[in-house]
Parts: C-alpha cells; structure tokens; sequence
C-alpha cells in the first residue's frame, strides 16, 4: 500500500487497458463488478488501483479517477502511520502465507472523516506464467452491523436479567453481568465448559429432574417459557428462576445453541408467600375474632330482650367484648409491624400510616 | 351426636366443629350428656365467663356441681380478682398458657381421683385472639398429652371453617377423631 507511483486514470467504471481486461472479459462481468453493492478494486503487485467500483466511490468517497493508478489512497483511508503499519503488515504476512486474506476487519477514514468498518477479502492474483498479477479485493462495509452487535452486545451484557448462550452440550459460550450478580460464578469461571449446572444444581436427585425437563423441552424442540427452577449460588443461598430458552439454528437449519434467560423471581416467591401468610393471620387473628365477638354481643342482645341475664353478668360479657376487640387492634397492629418489615418495597408513608 | 360419646367413653380426644351460632347449643348438648353418662366435667373457658356458663348449665339441666370450670377470661375483663368459688379457678388471662396448663393439671389430678373425667375446651377460636397458631398448638398438645397421661377424654370445640388449613392439619394430630357440625 505504500508507494507513490502514479499512472493514468481512468473514469469512473472504466477497466483499464493493461491485461486486466482479460479478467473480466464480458460486459457482463464488467457490469457486475462495477455495480456490485461491496467495495470491489484490483490492485497491482505494488497496491496500486487498477479498478476501484462505485461501491467503493461511495463508501470511501473518493471516485475512481481520484485514486486509480496510484497507491495514495491507503494513506488517505489509514491516515494513521501506526495503524496503517499494522493493516500492512497483516496483509503481507496473511497474504504471503495464505495467498489470501479473509474477513480481515479495519477501520478506515473516508473522504469526509467519517469511520467506516470493513471486513477485507483479498486473493492473491497470478498471470499465466504464474507471475504476481496483483490483488482482488472485496470490501463489506460491516459498521452498521458491527454498531449493532455493539448495542446488543452493551444490552446483553448489562441487561437486568440473567442472559447465558449455551451450546448443543450446555455449555457456556456467553454469561451475561447479571447471571455473574445473581450466581456468584464469573464468566471466566463458567464459559467454555457445562460444569456450572453441577454447582448450581449441587443435588443429583434434583439436578436429574431439571435435566430430564429441560431435555423433555429439547426434544420438543420448544422454546420452555416459565420453566421454574430453584439453584444454589456460590455463596450457599438459593435463588428462584423463571426460564426462558430459545433454540438457536444456523442457515443450514442445524442446532447451534440456546438463548437462556432466566428472571430472578425468589423475592416475589418471599412476597407471595408473605402475602399468603398475611392473609391466613388476618383470617384467624383478625376475621374469626371480630366474628366471635359479634356472635356473642347477638347473644348478650338476645339474653337482655329475654330478661335472661343480670345487670352484673350483662356488664361482664360487654367488657369481655371489649377485652377481646382491645386485644384484636393490637393483632392487627402487630400485624402491620410484620408486614412493614416484611415488605422493604413498601413507600414509607404506608409504612408510617401502619405503624400509627 | 351418639358416636361422640361412645368415642368419650374410651378416653378418645375430639374436635367438634360447629357453625359460630350452632356451637353454643352444641356445648350445652355435649355438658348435659356427658354429665348424665356419669362423667365430671372440666370446662376450660376463653370465651364466655364463668358466672354466665354456670347459669346457662343449669338452666339446662345440667348438675353443676359435676363441672369444674377453669375461666380464663373474667379475671382479665374485670381487671380485678373474681369473687373466689368452689367449682372454678380463675386464670389471669387467656394468654397465660402457663397459668392454664397447671389449673388443668391440678383439676386433672384432683378429678381423676373421683371416676369418669372428660375435659371440654370452649373454644379454640377464642383462644387465638390472644394467642398465635403456633402457641395455640403448643398448648393443644400440653393438653392433650396431659389428658393421654391421666387416661382422660378430651373434647375441643371450635368453630367451622374457623381455623386456618395449616393449624388445622397440625391439631388433627394430636386428637383422634373430629366431628363436623349434623353429624
């Protein structure tokens, strides 16, 4: 790429008059590799351009009069002495030992200073006498996608659930932030191998369950949403999950893995579970009680309109009816000071108003 | 009601379960049967107070005199000592499960002396305004190993459906048969 050699330029899709012509031959060919929506050039054995397409005019911004002929252009795209050095020296070693270079990625600067991502593709090109004609060079323009598997990479990773890649063999090939929180187990811990099932599902009995669900799901070949498990984090505590998996195929329809995703639900099972608590408390300390008494004021009232009970004893069963609701608003006062520290996502006004 | 007291006659625990309006004529029921079957009676009460109980007993009939009642509730409503009586000891409160477990143990040994004894809760329900499920089943099981000890039947009245699923299982061990309302 480095040189400063220059020759005629030919116009825009134009292929020149050297042999070159020879590659291409038809109008057919000549058509396509000028149309064609990747960045196409031939350069000669000292990576001067010899074609340059319109793909190519318009990714770097340069037309093929601009560069055609000379070598400038490699210093105008890595206008970085460094990283130019880099590029080069990557090319000629891939290249004398391959023959050829295959998704090399690079940035380069366009004419308008804009950063563009390219995946290479070059082939070394021979002549009949099997001498260096020069180089074929195809050149996808991947930053949309590259800044796209940047932010779904940033999501993945930061995401608030736990998000894991796992091969056909259960393996681990991603291992998100939140499944490194949640489980205490790092992603340099765990990827690469199955083992982590073991330390997260420590007992064979239930670990053989979870396996013969999960491989149920499997064989269905279904995605298993609200498949629930509990698993032990490296810390000793146990952890409630909800999954989510998702079969992942390639092009040619052959499995290559599962998204996992599993939701972290143990708090919500603590909730509901205090929930269910409260509601039996309040049943027996609170609903039974408030019926107890109103079963005996009915039979107080009925006891005064038949003239079957003194003053004396009349008094008592009122006092005994206020007793019993003293002793029911201190339950339920009680109560609410369980369920204020039960429940630490309750607002603190709430959590005053029950403490009054 | 019959199999209630063939089943008191061979020293069985019971719980009788009741609707709330039902449940006051199902202990009078029960008093005036197992009094007349020659059984002395000890009525451990949370609910309706002694002096009350006493009338309602005899205006059915039935002869105090083979009652012994243990109130945990008059002395706790009037704030003050109840006035002192031969057929009743009374507690301070139905959450002094201390004072109710000794009052039982001392009317068992004293009862059991004399021939047919059977030991009648009045009710459980009441008992759980002033104390936990949990300490509600301690007690349960004081009891009942104390009545299991002296070869002594045992009838718990509560309310139906008054009584949460969990504590319900948990009492059902303790006691041998349990009698719902019409049968």
């Amino acid at each position: 790429m480095e040189g400063e050699e220059s020759k005629p330029t030919p116009k825009t899709g134009e292929v020149p008059e050297t042999g070159d012509r020879a590659f291409f031959g038809q109008d057919f060919y000549e058509m396509l590799f000028m149309n064609a929506n990747v960045w196409i050039a031939f350069i000669d054995e000292k990576s001067r351009i010899k074609s340059w397409n319109k793909a190519a005019e318009r990714i770097s911004g340069y037309t093929a009069e601009e560069v055609t002929g000379s070598n400038d252009i490699w210093k105008k795209l890595y206008p970085d002495p460094g990283y130019r050095k880099v590029v080069t020296g990557k090319i000629i070693e891939t290249i004398s030992n391959k023959k050829s270079l295959d998704k090399f990625e690079t940035k380069i600067r366009d004419k308008e200073g804009k950063t563009h991502i390219i995946s290479w593709n070059t082939k070394e090109i021979l002549d009949s006498s099997g001498e260096l004609h020069g180089y074929f060079i195809i050149g996808l323009d991947i930053t949309d996608i590259v800044q796209l598997q940047t932010n779904f990479h940033a999501i993945l990773m930061n995401a608030n659930v736990w998000i894991a890649f796992i091969d056909p063999v259960a393996r681990i090939l991603v291992w998100n932030r939140f499944a490194e929180q949640l489980t205490g187990y790092t992603a340099d811990e765990v990827t690469g191998s199955n083992d982590i099932w073991k330390k997260l599902y420590p007992d064979p009995g239930y670990r053989k369950f979870i396996t013969s669900e999960i491989q149920k799901i499997l064989r269905s070949e279904k995605s298993f949403e609200m498949f629930e498990s509990e698993i032990l984090t490296k810390s000793g505590t146990k952890k409630a999950i909800f999954w989510n998996t998702k079969a992942i195929y390639d092009y040619e329809k052959n499995l290559t893995g599962f998204i996992v995703i599993g939701l972290d639900v143990t708090r919500d099972k603590e909730m509901q579970a205090e929930i269910f608590d409260y509601i039996g408390q309040a049943a027996v300390r609170l609903k039974y009680p408030v019926e107890i008494i109103k079963d005996n004021l009915l039979e107080l009232h009925e006891k005064i309109l038949n003239d079957d009970i003194d003053r004396e004893n009349a008094l008592l069963q009122i006092k005994i009816q206020v007793k019993n609701s003293d002793q029911i608003l201190e339950n339920l006062y009680e109560l609410n000071q369980a369920v204020k520290n039960s429940f630490k996502e309750m607002p603190d006004d709430m959590k005053k108003f029950l403490s009054e | 009601m019959k199999k209630l007291f063939e089943d008191a006659t061979e020293n069985h625990l019971i719980l009788v379960m009741s609707e709330p309006l039902e449940l006051k004529k199902k202990n009078l029921e029960i008093i005036k049967e197992v009094t007349s079957d020659g059984f002395d009676v000890i009525v451990i009460t949370t609910n309706n107070p002694y002096s009350i109980l006493v009338r309602d007993y005899e205006k059915e009939g039935v002869d105090a005199d083979k009652v012994f009642f243990i109130d945990a509730i008059t002395k706790y409503a009037m704030g003050k000592e109840a006035e002192s009586t031969g057929n009743c000891v009374f507690v301070g409160s139905p959450s002094d499960l201390t004072s109710m477990g000794i009052a039982v143990t001392e009317a068992l040994k004293k009862s059991s002396e004399t021939g047919k004894v059977c030991v009648i809760l009045n009710t459980i329900n009441s008992m759980l305004i002033y104390i936990s499920p949990e300490n509600l089943i301690k007690f349960i099981h004081f009891i009942a190993s104390k009545l299991r000890l002296f070869d002594v039947s045992g009838i718990f009245l509560a309310v139906e459906k008054g009584i949460d699923p969990s504590t319900l299982i948990q009492l059902q061990s303790f006691i041998d048969d349990v009698i719902l309302d019409g049968e």
